[in-house]
């Protein structure tokens, strides 16, 4: 589970120290026959390109290939490339900065607030509800009630 | 929540419509050997990476910007 300091790639020096360095790495490979399909399948599928960005920094960061914060300073160069290539292959793709506000969702912290706030009134109610069962008499047994069943009107119906 | 640091990396650099719009080149004038000395337009030391991650940026968009106005 554990290794030793520089056993990983990111422990060790970068291989691409500045953001110039990291897009020459990036923007060849973006616009690669191997990725581009691949780039366009996502987009078709509305994976946003902020995601994809990320990833792809992530995953050059757990590579050894450059630091994290140039990969933080590459992703809008990354992201914005990833919209050149949409655009001029007539994709609809989403960005993933725009701002969707759904009314109807509600936040977990409101959620686990309410919850906490039950957890202490339901004992008590759940108590004082059993008390008002006990003081009150026990009920009596409700008959059932049969309905009248349409008797048949036929000619060769049982009569009854 | 938002969890995504390349969503606030992009929306930070804050560029503008404006930028995007190419400034007409001023006319060449002073070029003679009897005109004035011209003054140097200052150059543009993009000295901070952020700096230059949003020239990229720009001017990456300005093309895109020309091929969506192509269509």
């Amino acid at each position: 589970m554990t290794a030793e300091v520089g056993g990983r790639p990111w422990q060790n020096p970068p291989k691409y120290t500045t953001v110039e360095e990291a897009l020459e790495f990036y923007i060849p490979r973006l616009t690669s026959d191997e990725v581009y399909d691949a780039l366009l399948d996502s987009m078709e599928l509305g994976i946003p390109l902020t995601t994809m960005a990320d990833s792809m920094q992530s995953t050059a960061v757990m590579q050894g290939l450059h630091t994290i914060d140039v990969g933080i300073l590459a992703m809008p160069v990354i992201i914005e490339m990833l919209a050149f290539i949409g655009d001029d292959a007539g994709i609809e793709y989403t960005l993933g900065t725009e701002k969707v506000i759904d009314e109807d969702k509600i936040s977990q912290s409101k959620i686990a607030l309410a919850m906490k706030k039950m957890r202490e009134t339901l004992p008590k109610a759940l108590d004082e509800g059993h008390m008002k069962e006990d003081m009150q008499e026990p009920d009596m047994p409700v008959e059932d009630t049969v309905e009248d069943e349409p008797q048949p009107s036929g000619l060769m119906a049982r009569r009854v | 929540m938002d969890i995504n640091p390349a969503v606030k990396a992009y929306t930070n650099l804050n560029i503008t419509d404006e930028e995007l719009i190419e400034a007409p080149k001023k006319s060449s004038m002073g070029l003679g050997l009897l005109s004035r000395t011209r003054k140097q337009e200052p150059k543009n030391n993009l000295t901070e990476p952020r700096d230059r991650v949003r020239d990229y940026v720009n001017t990456i968009r300005k093309k895109r910007k020309q091929i969506n106005n192509g269509r």
